[in-house]
């Protein structure tokens, strides 16, 4: 510590500068961070909106064209667009904590603690006769107490593909039992090709199925019930995947971009509904889909039925400006609902009306998702909260990984879902 | 260790005007007031706010139920420490965090001490070296495990580590995948290596350069022949003080492992990583973010606090560390 | 003897390759396109150099690097010298201003090196949260401004301060604030380096305080962009090495030039911690 070198004071006194500048920039950039606001000078009100990252190419585009669609009609309020990539769900949740939160934003589901936390707010009133038309399923994973507290956006459909060129060089029909899948999956693992992906983790598209392909349920009303011989043995068969090689693990991109199926890096993989036109661009006519296939004696196949609600931050301050927003975006503006689920990536819009007179789903693959969704779609309810499913997230990766006893560890996570239920508030 | 250190520095304060300071303890210096509150009041206040105060909310707080909210008020009692210690989860993340830090610990200290005495003995281009251990200690641990987890260990064929495996005649690999055995253990373990040593063998090699160079000739002449001797009977004999200190830093920053856990083992969007590789930190993220129940994060934080510190004193006392020798 | 030397060289030269390679896979894959980057082979150098990566890195519009990189810049360049002036001023007044709340105080300061700060970052959050700190840059930045360590080193520091420069100071008339500004502050040029560019080093690879705080894309810096990134909806494999290069390159630069201030902060605030 010999730093009495009087010349250094400069630098101190460079420090002090940069500390002013750092304050003017700091100045400078709270007052608009994003610059994202559709526009409109002398809005009245600004709505905040959310959305999670869409993977494809335009979205983000056409959502702050809708917001300033929505502007150009109501002068009053300008709607300023937050785009937001990566584990959205952690990022909206801590958000909503604080005043200046997001007054609109989407979710998977509504949670009973976050209706009791006010994160959310009954939109029954602007929903009103629509709700007859509205997907089941999806309302389902948003209402409490005969309340909705979301309006449904797009359905997502998520189930396998195959490249059909490697399946028929092996000579292999697309599986439609568990074993069958796993007999494929070994047969088409070949060199550098896997036979099937599911998720970076070899978990990730299983472990929502695995229950509804044993024609089984996870939860039961308030009560966990995933604990069960069927379920248990359907794990056992499914971890046979991840031991006999024929699993890719590890990949560079996730399960929810085609890329591993394109590059052939894998023959069979979990994927969404949304990543059919990249696959028709890319490998047209080389693929193929399937539901998840059933296993056991009343097994049945299963497609996971997935999608995005909006919902109003209970806490806003501009509750019914928003709730108005939220009803000119996704119940009276048929042309954007069609926008959004198809000019993009393909969704099935979560109103039958909208989704018949959907062309771009009368034909080819995209049509065969979603006859299968009609037939075999199903999710679980609105108390499959995050704390209520982590302890079968890690049971599952016990069973599925390290070879832990599949009865006697699904047991146990049972209880603990079922004291995490329990202390669900009641709404 | 802090407060002996503190105390330790206070005792070499010979030049210090204890004299007049106790003459003029009577009367109060109004000055010397101002300038005293003026110039610790910045730091005071903040560390009011965002330890003493944050420290007692949160403790208020794992005494309530907190979900989806960070407001006081449900009061639940011990549950959420009761809940806590249920969880055979957070046993599990206690267990894998002494587990870690008792492979990183010695293995990062040996590595550092062998490369700090390595670099010692190179007379041209130390500098070079010199950096080159160095210069990892300038990465973030977000950018070593995008690079761990895309392009050295990733699963395909091409990453870096299957590539060498391949010339070896071995399948390609999932190294962070597979749990059974921990091969991911490879991968966490390489990459704190990689970021840390440089560090640790900076304060190894200032400290072997502080040796007097005399000590090794008297040692020569008593007939110390080989270098190991010398390692053996002067070196290391001589770095047990910042051995001591390097082993518990070492030990501190292992017990908050978080970025490369999170980085390298999440995946998809689901946020934190599955139980194999959730260490305390990623527990209580998961908690307190994932599941937002900020009375139950609350109550493990006290919890983790409570063992770093304890280890820390045990460790001191033990070591006798921070006494002048 | 010979002998030795040539092999202390070898030795040298094996390790310094995993110390090394490391960094030749960023560059290598920061220049690669998305289809030979997600290929199946292995390829020592990309058969063209692309740019691609970094044009794709700054255009992303959903992960905003330069309002990521900015943030970082200015986190790092405000926390750095911020923190370091407040322990230097704290540090100087418990050195050397005589009062009884000096004890207390210093003990106050201390004692909150025990808690660890990554351990406590929920009842931190919970405070910032609840002062309305979540998505803003003096959530990002206000509460890494306190460093007690640092405080204890600078009162070690002026405790050696040479009285004869204090009294000097007081017969020209300064108090102690004057001394303190005009004396020990410019002499203390070593320690603010050292200190300062370490703390430079650690606001800019910061993590999980980032992450947790900043929840909104408006505020991420660039660590946790980069974090976003490997689990992104689409991730775009030359734009996310492209990114961690352009990230890496300010702290490579700063290491180069500051090394001697580094090597001096570490060993100061590593040995005696």
């Amino acid at each position: 510590m010999s730093g009495s070198t009087p010349g250094l004071s400069r630098r101190g006194f460079l420090g002090t500068s940069l500390l002013f500048v750092g304050g003017v920039a700091l100045n400078a950039c709270t007052s608009d961070p994003t610059g994202s606001d559709s526009g409109s000078g002398d809005a009245k009100i600004t709505l905040n909106h959310w959305y999670h990252e869409y993977g494809e190419q335009g979205t983000r585009e056409a959502a702050m064209r809708y917001a300033a669609d929505y502007t150009k009609a109501n002068p009053d309020v300008a709607v300023k667009v937050t785009w937001v990539p990566g584990d959205y769900k952690t990022k909206w949740q801590s958000s909503v904590l604080t005043p200046d939160g997001p007054d609109i934003y989407e979710i998977n589901e509504v949670t009973p603690d976050m209706v009791q936390q006010q994160q959310v707010t009954p939109l029954d009133d602007i929903i009103g006769s629509t709700k007859s038309e509205l997907n089941e399923h999806a309302l389902g994973a948003l209402t409490h107490s005969g309340k909705t507290y979301g309006v449904p956006m797009i359905i997502d459909v998520m189930y396998l593909y195959y490249r059909k060129s490697l399946l028929s060089g092996a000579s292999i029909q697309p599986p439609t039992t568990l074993t069958d899948l796993v007999a494929a999956s070994k047969a088409l693992t070949k060199g550098k090709t896997k036979g099937i992906f599911v998720g970076n983790d070899g978990i990730a598209g299983m472990r929502g199925v695995l229950a509804f392909s044993v024609g089984q349920q996870y939860l039961d009303g308030r009560k966990a019930v995933y604990a069960s011989p069927e379920i248990a043995d359907a794990l056992t068969v499914a971890r046979q995947l991840f031991t006999n090689n024929s699993m890719l693990l590890n990949y560079t991109t996730e399960w929810y971009q085609p890329d591993a199926l394109i590059s052939g890096a894998t023959a069979i993989s979990w994927g969404g509904m949304w990543a059919l036109p990249a696959l028709q661009k890319q490998i047209p006519g080389d693929f193929g889909l399937i539901p998840w296939p059933k296993h056991g004696a009343n097994g049945k196949p299963v497609v996971i039925l997935g999608g995005w609600s909006q919902v109003v931050n209970g806490k806003s301050k501009n509750i019914d400006a928003a709730k108005k927003y939220v009803q000119w975006l996704w119940l009276q503006n048929a042309d954007v609902q069609k926008d959004w689920a198809l000019s993009y990536g393909f969704h099935v819009p979560p109103r039958a009306s909208t989704a018949a007179s959907a062309t771009p789903l009368q034909s080819g693959e995209a049509k065969t998702a979603v006859e299968i969704l009609n037939q075999y779609g199903i999710r679980n309810t609105a108390l499959w909260a995050p704390s209520v499913q982590k302890p079968y997230d890690d049971a599952v990766s016990d069973i599925i990984k390290k070879n832990a006893d599949a009865t006697a560890t699904l047991t146990k996570a049972q209880q603990q879902s079922q004291q995490a239920l329990d202390a669900l508030p009641q709404v | 260790m802090s407060l002996r250190t503190a105390s330790s520095g206070a005792k070499a304060a010979p030049r210090s005007p204890q004299g007049t300071a106790g003459a003029r303890r009577r009367r109060v210096d109004w000055p010397a007031w101002r300038a005293f509150i003026l110039l610790t009041a910045p730091i005071v206040v903040g560390l009011l706010i965002f330890k003493y105060i944050a420290m007692a909310w949160g403790f208020l707080l794992s005494f309530s139920e907190a979900r989806g909210t960070i407001s006081l008020g449900n009061w639940v009692g011990i549950d959420n420490y009761r809940q806590l210690f249920a969880d055979p989860r957070f046993q599990d993340a206690l267990w894998m965090i002494v587990l870690f830090t008792l492979v990183i610990v010695p293995i990062t200290f040996g590595i550092s001490l062998g490369l700090a005495v390595l670099v010692n003995r190179l007379r041209r281009g130390r500098a070079f070296f010199r950096t080159t251990f160095f210069i990892p200690a300038a990465v973030s641990y977000v950018v070593a495990s995008l690079i761990w987890k895309m392009s050295l260990f990733s699963g395909v064929p091409a990453s870096a580590a299957n590539s060498l495996a391949g010339l070896l005649g071995q399948e390609p690999t999932a190294w962070i995948a597979t749990v059974d055995p921990p091969l991911y253990w490879i991968v966490i373990i390489t990459v704190r290596l990689w970021l840390q040593v440089g560090l640790y063998m900076i304060l190894f090699l200032a400290a072997i350069q502080n040796i007097p160079a005399e000590l090794y000739e008297a040692a020569r002449v008593d007939g110390a022949r080989s270098e190991w001797k010398l390692f053996r009977h002067i070196t290391f004999p001589l770095l047990r003080n910042t051995s001591v200190a390097i082993a518990m830093l070492l030990i501190i920053a292992s017990f908050q492992a978080f970025d490369e856990f999170y980085n390298l083992l999440s995946t998809g969007l689901a946020g934190a990583p599955g139980p194999d590789g959730r260490p305390p930190l990623v527990y209580l993220y998961d908690v307190a973010m994932g599941q937002q129940d900020y009375g139950l994060g609350s109550a493990g934080a006290f919890v983790v606090t409570l063992l770093i510190i304890a280890f820390t004193l045990t460790q001191s006392r033990l070591t006798g560390f921070g006494k002048e020798d | 003897m010979k002998n030795a030397r040539v092999g202390t060289y070898l030795a040298g030269i094996v390790f310094a390759i995993p110390f090394l390679f490391p960094f030749y896979l960023l560059l290598r894959n920061s220049l690669m396109t998305q289809q030979e980057l997600g290929g199946l082979d292995w390829v020592w150098w990309p058969s063209d150099i692309s740019f691609q990566g970094f044009k794709d890195a700054f255009d992303n519009t959903s992960v905003p690097l330069g309002r990521a990189l900015m943030n970082s810049t200015i986190v790092a360049v405000v926390s750095a010298p911020v923190s370091t002036l407040l322990a230097a001023m704290a540090g100087y007044a418990l050195a050397r201003i005589k009062v009884a709340a000096a004890k207390p105080v210093f003990a106050l300061i201390i004692v909150t090196m025990m808690v660890p700060g990554a351990a406590t970052f929920v009842p931190t959050f919970v405070v910032v949260g609840s002062m309305g700190g979540v998505n803003t840059l003096w959530g990002l930045i206000v509460p890494g401004l306190f460093n007690a360590f640092a405080v204890l080193l600078f009162r070690g520091f002026y405790l050696r301060f040479p009285q004869e420069i204090e009294d000097a100071g007081r017969v020209d008339g300064l108090g102690h604030l004057g001394v303190f500004a005009r004396l020990a502050l410019p002499n203390s040029g070593g320690l603010l380096a050292a200190l300062g560019v370490l703390s430079f080093i650690e606001h800019w690879n910061a993590f999980l305080w980032p992450l947790v705080i900043g929840q909104d894309p408006a505020f991420w810096t660039v660590q946790v962009a980069m974090s976003t990134n490997l689990t992104s909806q689409s991730i775009n494999l030359p734009a996310l090495f492209a990114s961690a290069v352009v990230s890496v390159i300010p702290l490579a630069l700063v290491f180069l030039l500051a090394q001697r201030y580094i090597v001096r902060g570490v060993m100061m605030t590593g040995i005696k911690g």
